[in-house]
């Protein structure tokens, strides 16, 4: 059976240029809270949620999230 | 420009707003069950009357310090820092699982009816069946909305 997680790369590229939730928030145009969410795992963000992250951080959609693909 | 300072004043506020209707639901099913739980004690149906009859001027009391608690940030629906809370994306999909958890709630408070009236002597009171259906669901909706839409 396989079972797929996201991984971000959110907090760290978000700490990288020193921003904090709010900020990125305002960035994007989205919530604070959905940003902690997608930073603790809870909550995988639609595709435009992601573009718009991307976008505001100015790096890849595939650099800020990727699959981790555990099979077991 | 969108001040994430007023959108978070508005996502207190509307989870301030759930928190309330979630507070005045579970008040009117307890006001409601009680007397029909015991009958016969006096005390507790003088309790629910007078909370039912206290209820409506705490609900303007609530809703006024609610609207106290905004601090002049405009609930325009058409408001960019609107359009942001109504958007976020964590609140729609808690608001998609929280309606699946009120319908399965729902169901299985029907079930339980079944059951009961299958064991029962007497036919359970429709009332009864139909306010406990309302009350449990909403419960279980705003509750589950709240805890999933939760910020940490």
């Amino acid at each position: 059976m396989s079972d797929e997680r996201l991984i971000s790369t959110l907090k760290i590229q978000r700490a990288i240029r020193n921003l904090t939730q709010a900020d990125l928030a305002e960035l994007a145009g989205i919530t604070r809270k959905s940003i902690n969410a997608i930073e603790m795992g809870h909550m995988v963000p639609s595709t435009i949620l992601a573009l718009k992250l991307a976008q505001s951080l100015n790096v890849k959609v595939e650099d800020l999230f990727k699959l981790d693909s555990n099979t077991g | 420009m969108i001040l994430v300072s007023s959108v978070d004043r508005l996502l207190k506020f509307s989870r301030n707003g759930v928190w309330l209707s979630l507070i005045i639901i579970t008040v009117l099913g307890v006001c409601f069950f009680l007397p029909i739980v015991y009958p016969d004690n006096t005390n507790i149906n003088k309790i629910a009357t007078f909370t039912l009859k206290l209820l409506p001027i705490a609900i303007v009391v609530s809703v006024g310090w609610l609207s106290f608690s905004l601090q002049g940030v405009s609930t325009n629906v058409n408001g960019a820092e609107m359009k942001v809370v109504r958007s976020d994306e964590l609140r729609k999909a808690s608001l998609n699982t929280s309606w699946k958890f009120g319908f399965l709630a729902v169901m299985i408070i029907q079930l339980a009816f079944i059951i009961m009236s299958l064991m029962a002597t007497n036919p359970i009171d429709g009332n009864l069946t139909g306010c406990a259906t309302i009350v449990t669901g909403s419960i279980v909706f705003l509750a589950s909305f709240l805890y999933l839409d939760r910020s940490n």
